[in-house]
């Protein structure tokens, strides 16, 4: 959709709720005409007002998971400011040569760091050629995440990527042309990342900086340590130092934080590290007690095949690969038992043409007589 | 479109008459015949302006029962149709629903999706929304709690409204 396109859809769908609200009260003649006029302009008008009214009916219910408190939510919505803040479109980043040095003489003074990049970020937009020594990270604004303690929560996010959070957690995610970072607050949380070679994935626990992969893996963060289990693929666990770098780190160019390694796990490793960077222990891990915690079902409504399969694959030490483009894309809806996967391999062989081959590293669903094998690695 | 479904959806709207509006919300965006029923709602209410006294008395029941009628005979004429016309997709879905009510299910994701999509509104407009649709308070009220006029109060929810309308069209 363009901008122009999807700017209109905007206003009609605001049109349309518009209407809706101006009719609770009871519309008089003159309002009652207006609207009919409206109604008649264009049949997108009337399916526009139809699909309201179905959201109207469905938000008290939604409405009710709302935890917040009467109090909470007006301290919120104290807390937004008035002004709206400037929208600033994510911009390719060039390598700038001099950066390191640039990062150095800065580092002593994280706050004068700060407001620099914040005038960087300005610079930005009001002088779109000018290519600045700082990225514009400060702009990038964290989308932040948690989970309550009745339940794990599925948090999907735009790159493909899928967070389990578990109860009680909490997570920042800062995506933007050039790096995907996310801060794992409080708790734990299992990820399964999609592949983007063009912006590396960096998970940031505590003092832990994770570089994954494309991979699954469990991360649990305590006071003095931080437990990391890997259900497939690759994960490098290394520690950031010192300390106050992690304060400007997101201020700073993306992820290039000094870091130092410290182990890297394999599917069915784990390991335990201090927050000073000792590695407390590694060895291998029983998938189905690392992801205990997980939700038992795994429920999809009009799910493409190859978004069901990367869910299953977070309880799988040997990933699912669906290996036809037309089956990935195919849509679905079912309840499965989270840690069956078997029962949804054996649904997906109950498919025309479809054959299920098992590797000692993967499983792999192919179309028999597809000549267009394209493997989407999940 | 299996024909459970489309008995389910009759039973749907014959009990619940107005939210017979859900159905488009799900499906006007891509399925052909939710389409088609727009279109003859649309007709409809094109030749309403010749001196049809209800929808000119009352617009907006006049879309709701016509919409219902439309959707209660396609739904009738479609059970009659021989099973063969199911297509693939239709079938997979069925096949893929192996222990759920279809209806319950969709109902219950969709409250999720909901109230997700509601947490990620700023914090104004998610305030005045959970205070409007989880607290039913009046917009004086609202606009009382959080300092504002009754007329930024609707603007609020017209924006919150849409946003969940936009940020829902991608799952339809």
């Amino acid at each position: 959709m363009t901008d122009a396109n999807s700017r209109a859809s905007r206003r009609l769908t605001e049109e349309a709720a518009t209407w809706y609200l101006e009719l609770r009260g009871g519309g008089d003649r003159r309002t009652n005409a207006r609207f009919l006029a409206w109604l008649q302009r264009s049949p997108q008008h009337v399916a526009e007002y139809l699909a309201i009214a179905g959201l109207h009916n469905d938000l008290p219910a939604a409405a009710a998971a709302e935890k917040a408190a009467h109090a909470q939510l007006k301290a919120l919505a104290a807390s937004e400011p008035s002004v709206v803040p400037f929208r600033i479109k994510p911009m390719p980043v060039q390598p700038v040569p001099s950066m390191p040095r640039a990062r150095a003489s800065l580092a002593s003074r994280p706050r004068t760091l700060r407001w620099l990049a914040v005038a960087a970020g300005v610079l930005l937009v009001f002088g779109g050629g000018i290519r600045m020594a700082m990225q514009p990270m400060p702009v990038v604004p964290g989308l932040a995440y948690a989970s309550d303690a009745s339940a794990p929560r599925t948090v999907p996010l735009e790159d493909g990527s899928v967070v389990e959070l578990d109860r009680d957690s909490a997570m920042v995610v800062r995506f933007d042309t050039g790096t995907r970072s996310i801060e794992l607050v409080r708790g734990a949380a299992l990820f399964n990342l999609g592949k983007d070679p063009g912006r590396p994935m960096t998970i940031h626990v505590g003092t832990q900086v994770l570089n994954d992969i494309g991979t699954v893996f469990t991360v649990r963060a305590g006071s003095d340590a931080t437990d990391v289990a890997v259900i497939s693929g690759r994960v490098a666990v290394a520690e950031r130092t010192p300390r106050w770098i992690d304060r400007v780190a997101p201020r700073l160019a993306s992820g290039e934080v000094p870091v130092s390694p410290v182990v890297e796990l394999g599917g069915g490793e784990s390991a335990r590290v201090a927050s000073d960077g000792r590695l407390l222990d590694h060895g291998s891990t029983d998938i189905a007690h690392a992801t205990a915690w997980l939700p038992t079902e795994i429920r999809f409504h009009d799910m493409p095949v190859a978004q069901v399969a990367q869910r299953f694959n977070a309880y799988v030490g040997r990933p699912l690969v669906v290996d036809d483009k037309a089956l990935a894309a195919k849509r679905i809806s079912g309840v499965f038992k989270a840690h069956d996967a078997d029962a949804f391999v054996a649904y997906l062989a109950t498919l025309p043409d479809v054959r299920v081959e098992r590797t000692t590293t993967d499983v792999h669903v192919t179309v028999v007589g597809d000549k267009r094998k394209t493997a989407t690695k999940l | 479109m299996s024909a459970d479904n489309l008995q389910g959806w009759a039973r749907l709207l014959s009990d619940k008459g107005p939210a017979l509006a859900n159905y488009f919300l799900r499906r006007v965006a891509h399925r052909w015949d939710a389409q088609d029923l727009v279109q003859e709602v649309y007709l409809r209410l094109l030749g309403s302006g010749d001196g049809d006294v209800a929808a000119i008395r009352n617009p907006e029941a006049y879309l709701f029962t016509v919409a219902g009628n439309l959707v209660k005979e396609h739904a009738q004429m479609r059970r009659r149709a021989p099973v063969s016309t199911e297509g693939l997709p239709e079938v997979l879905e069925r096949l893929a629903t192996p222990c759920q009510a279809g209806n319950d299910l969709d109902q219950e994701l969709r409250r999720q999706r909901l109230a997700d999509l509601m947490g990620r509104l700023s914090p104004k407009c998610r305030a005045v929304m959970v205070m409007h649709y989880r607290d039913e308070m009046p917009y004086k009220d609202i606009g009382e709690a959080l300092s504002i006029s009754p007329n930024m109060v609707k603007k609020y929810i017209v924006k919150g409204l849409a946003l969940c309308r936009q940020g829902m069209a991608r799952y339809d």
